[in-house]
């Protein structure tokens, strides 16, 4: 693709630019091209969703601009970092300071109460705080997504949709520039779905945050504010919705 | 310091409902520590007490003894000029009595003996002279015997048995002498009679060859001459090789490097068990630190570095090895404190039960090292998990076809992902 999605976009300075990139992964001698010649933009405050079939590389996406996975080529700056450059130290640092990660599967520590879940996070993100500002403000983050009296519940205890809330609070309490959602409601019922992704968002204005979402589903696909469609590694902006 | 304690909290919060597979190596830690704290706790005691009383065990500061004839006069008044003087002569004779026989260890003993400490038997009075209470009278000379003799005799108190073709009377049961722990080895079961009886033996054959009989001097030397000094000036005043000449310490030796052998023996056994227990923790921490992974995953996907995921892990392995240790420590400390005087006892040596600080801080670093040794490779391997695998979790069954990323890098694909497949739809 030789378009950048997102190109319209060059009055403000991009949280997000790929620019060419290309990720192969050698399987038994032969290459295997995951993503193929990706350029993409995306401003502070964005909201853009990425659909396409399975297999398509979106995934793969998502972890390239996440840090944990590096291209063949091309380059991939996000926050004005280019993670190409980073280590594994300061890719961690860059987690810390720049994302916020939605897990289809929710991925709480099934050990820790939901209060504990987001205060590890935001002990991680901010450390020098100390224990009890900390709980406070995991406390506040899961108050603002309507979990105030399961604080002391564990994951076990919790509906799926209400696992998906305390994961948005994780992600969203260091207050993110970036949100990588990955399927946010995949694991959830259609109501649940709605709820959490309308709380997802509202706390995405709010903080200033873009978002990139992996979705499967049309209709929330349609919330974005542009629509991109990966296939087969290449990705093809298919609407823009609000921008 | 506020960031070191939220780490700790959080790495002990993680380790709720998983205690119970943390026992084996709970388990193995604290039998380990506490086999080399009792150990250690018990050949401290055994060794401070016989440094402090080594001359009360031997039954004085030096003994002079040699095996071919008694000490002359004029050498028992040089030996004088050093300070008291008891003498002992040990040899091996036979008991009869009523067609019974015993093989004794007979300890004949001279009017001063013991200058320290007490000839143990119910049956003598309290401040009486043992040389007093055996000596002549009614027509025989007396004996203390061990119980186990009386009843190899069929005797009593108060009966005549023959002691190397002689009669005596019994006048007590023996209880013990005080330099019991240096005789060693003694074969035949041990009697007390006076030298003044052991002169009137008419049989001193010993029942088995090469036993000998040895003449024992023991000395308290006066105007506290130092032991080593006192061994030197006796040596050059006798001027003659055929005397043994020890101090304390000297006859101390062979019972200390005894029992030394057999603590370290134990020691090993100890460690053998440590060794094992950090084995398991080896195996334990790879099994938890495989089956975290998911938690690392997720550490790593909020931004944790690789050091905040190691102390995450340390705190637990910390915690784990605490308290195994500390478990190991109080049990082994106890089983010193009670084996303490029944060792003592077997040993003829008073051990007081009391706890020394250095062979438990030994025992304590010695099980730490092992658990943080042992744990150290699962906790590298912690460091290692990627936050990819939450992402590739996911994806199960797309992920899978053909083998696509499966041979790409180990961990690091699907295929290879300690994380369990969700149930979620793929990407």
């Amino acid at each position: 693709m030789n378009d950048t999605p997102g190109g319209g976009i060059s009055g403000r300075a991009p949280i997000i630019a790929l620019k060419g990139v290309n990720y192969t992964l050698d399987v038994g001698g032969r290459p295997l091209h995951i993503l193929k010649n990706v350029s993409l933009a995306v401003a502070p405050a964005e909201v853009v969703a990425i659909v396409g079939p399975s297999g398509s590389g979106k995934t793969s996406l998502l972890m390239l601009l996440a840090g944990l996975e590096r291209p063949t080529d091309g380059s991939v700056s996000v926050g004005g970092q280019d993670l190409r450059k980073l280590g594994e130290d300061q890719l961690a640092d860059f987690r810390r300071q720049t994302l916020g990660i939605v897990f289809q599967s929710f991925h709480l520590i099934p050990s820790l109460t939901a209060l504990d879940n987001v205060a590890l996070a935001y002990e991680i993100a901010q450390p020098e705080l100390g224990l009890k500002r900390t709980r406070e403000a995991a406390a506040a983050a899961l108050e603002a997504v309507g979990l105030g009296k399961r604080l002391d519940h564990r994951p076990a205890a919790l509906s799926g949709g209400e696992q998906q809330r305390v994961g948005i609070a994780r992600a969203m309490i260091a207050k993110p520039q970036l949100l990588l959602a990955d399927e946010p409601t995949g694991n959830l019922d259609q109501q649940s779905g709605a709820t959490v992704i309308e709380l997802m968002f509202d706390l995405a204005r709010k903080q200033n945050a873009a978002v990139v979402m992996i979705t499967h589903d049309p209709s929330l696909a349609a919330r974005a504010d542009r629509v991109l469609t990966m296939t087969a590694g290449e990705l093809v902006e298919s609407a823009r919705a609000s921008a | 310091m506020n960031r070191l304690w939220s780490a700790i909290r959080f790495g002990l919060l993680d380790m709720r409902g998983d205690w119970r597979r943390f026992g084996l190596i709970i388990a193995c830690l604290a039998v380990g520590t506490a086999l080399i704290a009792g150990v250690s706790s018990v050949a401290a005691s055994m060794e401070e007490t016989l440094e402090s009383n080594a001359a009360l065990i031997m039954g004085g500061n030096i003994e002079l003894s040699r095996a071919d004839r008694a000490a002359t006069a004029e050498e028992v008044e040089k030996i004088g000029q050093f300070g008291q003087i008891a003498n002992v002569i040990d040899t091996n004779v036979r008991a009869e009595s009523a067609g019974h026989d015993a093989f004794v260890d007979l300890i004949s003993i001279g009017i001063a003996y013991p200058l320290l400490g007490e000839v143990v038997s119910p049956d003598l009075p309290p401040g009486a002279s043992p040389f007093d209470f055996l000596s002549w009278r009614d027509g025989t000379f007396g004996a203390l015997l061990d119980p186990l003799m009386l009843d190899q005799l069929g005797a009593k108190v108060g009966d005549i048995v023959q002691i190397g073709g002689t009669p005596f009377e019994v006048r007590g049961v023996l209880g013990g002498v005080p330099d019991a722990p240096v005789r060693g080895f003694r074969l035949g079961l041990p009697a007390v009679v006076t030298t003044e009886g052991f002169s009137v033996l008419s049989d001193r054959t010993s029942p088995l060859p090469g036993l000998g009989t040895y003449f024992r001097y023991k000395v308290v030397l006066s105007g506290g001459l130092d032991p080593d000094a006192g061994k030197a000036a006796v040596e050059a005043a006798l001027k003659d090789p055929a005397w043994t000449v020890r101090t304390a310490r000297d006859g101390l030796g062979p019972m200390v490097r005894y029992y030394d052998m057999f603590m370290r023996f134990l020691v090993i056994v100890g460690l053998a068990s440590l060794l094992i227990g950090g084995v398991s923790v080896w195996t334990g921490m790879s099994a938890y630190i495989s089956e975290r992974a998911p938690v690392i995953a997720i550490l790593r996907s909020m931004g944790a570095r690789q050091a905040r995921v190691f102390l995450h892990f340390l705190v637990q392995v910390a915690t784990l090895a605490g308290i195994g240790v500390g478990t190991g420590l109080v049990v082994g400390g106890s089983v010193a404190l009670v084996a303490l005087p029944i060792v003592g006892r077997s040993v003829g040596v008073d051990l007081p039960p009391t706890l020394h600080a250095l062979p438990l801080l030994v025992a304590g670093g010695v099980g730490l090292l092992t658990a943080f040794a042992f744990a150290y490779l699962p906790l590298l391997q912690a460091q290692g998990v990627s936050p990819v695998d939450l992402f590739r979790s996911k994806a199960s069954a797309s992920r899978q076809s053909p083998g696509a990323r499966c041979c790409c890098r180990c961990n690091r694909c699907r295929c290879c992902s300690p994380l369990p497949p969700s149930s979620g739809s793929p990407s």
